[in-house]
């Protein structure tokens, strides 16, 4: 299996790696902005979609709480509307979400979901916690080489504010499968959470999305 | 005509620009004009550009606009040497022979004030010359630097058709690089030119940025590398930048990593076969 070098591997191999049935989703948290960053299927996407744009579901409990959230029956959640509506709809019957911290501002949250009644033995689910660490430093480490390498090359510091941040809404459209107003008000809203400029904002998430080895 | 005189005749030109029918634009369209009119030509443009990006001011007939597109496609061409080089590029698209030798004789022998500092070099530009020669008629380009304090930040780029004056500017080229310089310096002191979100083409440009970012989440690249690959996809199916970008932003269009097909470099594309171009 080659190394994985994006987000989007680390979600597509997640199953093989973990070695059980389920489908992978990585949702990204930067300034509190919550982006669909990556999914092993479509199925999984739609409802990490659902998820970041209605603020509400078991990775972002994850996220805010730092710890594992494991639901063992989707159609008898009573939190997270919006998301089980989804995660129903595409047929799920479990799934379990592990935060992984990256440090600075970023926080990932891996979501995994499953069709089986319920695969979440001890076993699976420290392979989950390990494997969510290990993509949480691979962005750590992504983020540092970015960083490195704009000081030498000015890729993103030369960009003036306005690009960057229609940039990063497209990036935030495509990932959470929503409009540019849609876009633009998680981005405002992050910077207004966090009292950082939507510029900031806007430079970390185009940092991260932005594998240097795809 | 001295360089007192040509600023004179900017500043009347600029006051009877403001006096007409359009006196809430831009300074930069407002200058645009101003310098399009003095120099003879049929239309103009005026980019500015921060570091890497290149913004588009200004086209102000939509006959030249397939040869602004086609630089943008491309990612080459005389405005986009002029201002990599800093120095005056001149093309002449779809010239006879003769005629674009004579042509390239005059930009020489006019040559005097900025020493080495002109070239009709089509040369550099092979791929945009090419594609280029398929418009009608021959057309003649004249992308000026704005340098004022010696530093380029844009270029102010000319268009006339190759039976007006025989495709030759109403005024020398020292007198077109003393008007763009001038210009440079009016835009340098002018607070909302470089603000962005005030000027009424950013829209159309926004667009082109969000799309940038829609393919950087796509594929996971660098924006820079996403911008490519868009002007690629435009080169590919003779489309301009503005359509791709459109099917991007209306999801009829969407690029994706495929490991299975090093035919391809591993992207391949998804276009709704309703939108697609014939």
């Amino acid at each position: 299996m080659a190394r994985p070098s994006s987000l989007h591997d680390y979600a597509t191999h997640a199953p093989s790696v973990l070695g059980i049935d389920v489908e992978a989703s990585i949702l990204l948290r930067q300034y509190g902005a919550d982006i669909s960053a990556a999914s092993s299927t479509p199925a999984a996407a739609r409802c990490d979609r659902v998820e970041a744009l209605a603020g509400d579901g078991p990775c972002i409990d994850a996220m805010d709480e730092l710890r594992v959230r494991v639901v063992t029956d989707v159609a008898a959640e009573q939190s997270w509307h919006a998301w089980r509506t989804q995660a129903v709809d595409e047929g799920f019957a479990t799934a379990i979400a592990v935060p992984g911290e990256v440090g600075g501002s970023a926080v990932i949250a891996l979501n995994l979901y499953s069709r089986d009644a319920s695969p979440w033995d001890a076993r699976a689910l420290a392979a989950a916690e390990s494997y969510t660490q290990l993509v949480a430093a691979a962005v750590r480490l992504h983020l540092e080489v970015a960083e490195l390498e704009d000081r030498a090359t000015g890729l993103y510091r030369t960009m003036s504010d306005e690009v960057a941040i229609q940039r990063a809404v497209g990036t935030i459209m495509a990932t959470n499968d929503c409009s540019a107003q849609e876009a633009a008000r998680i981005l405002d809203s992050a910077a207004a959470t966090r009292g950082v400029s939507r510029r900031e904002v806007a430079e970390t998430i185009l940092r991260t999305l932005a594998s240097e080895e795809s | 005509m001295d360089n007192a005189e040509i600023l004179a005749l900017l500043a009347q030109t600029l006051a009877r620009g403001q006096t007409g029918h359009q006196p809430e634009q831009p300074l930069a369209a407002r200058l645009c004009d101003a310098c399009t009119e003095i120099l003879g030509a049929q239309a103009g443009m005026m980019s500015l550009s921060s570091a890497s990006e290149r913004l588009t001011m200004r086209i102000a007939e939509p006959a030249f606009a397939q040869i602004e597109d086609l630089q943008a496609v491309l990612g080459e061409g005389p405005a986009l040497l002029a201002f990599a080089e800093g120095r005056t590029v001149v093309t002449h698209l779809g010239a006879t022979a003769d005629l674009s030798t004579e042509l390239t004789a005059d930009v020489a022998a006019d040559g005097a004030g900025r020493s080495g500092s002109r070239q009709a070099d089509a040369s550099a530009f092979p791929m945009f010359t090419a594609m280029a020669a398929a418009i009608e008629g021959a057309v003649s380009v004249y992308a000026v630097p704005m340098r004022p304090l010696g530093r380029v930040i844009g270029v102010l780029t000319l268009y006339l058709r190759g039976d007006v004056r025989g495709g030759r500017l109403a005024r020398s080229l020292e007198e077109a690089e003393f008007l763009a310089d001038a210009a440079g310096a009016a835009l340098l002191g002018d607070p909302d030119t470089f603000d962005v979100g005030t000027q009424p083409w950013w829209p159309q440009r926004a667009r082109v940025h969000q799309a940038t970012g829609v393919v950087t989440a796509q594929l996971g690249i660098p924006p820079a590398d996403a911008l490519a690959v868009l002007r690629a996809h435009a080169f590919g199916r003779a489309s301009s930048l503005e359509s791709v970008v459109d099917d991007i932003l209306d999801r009829t269009l969407t690029f994706s990593h495929d490991g299975t097909d090093p035919g391809t470099g591993g992207i391949v594309t998804d276009q709704d076969p309703r939108t697609e171009e014939p």
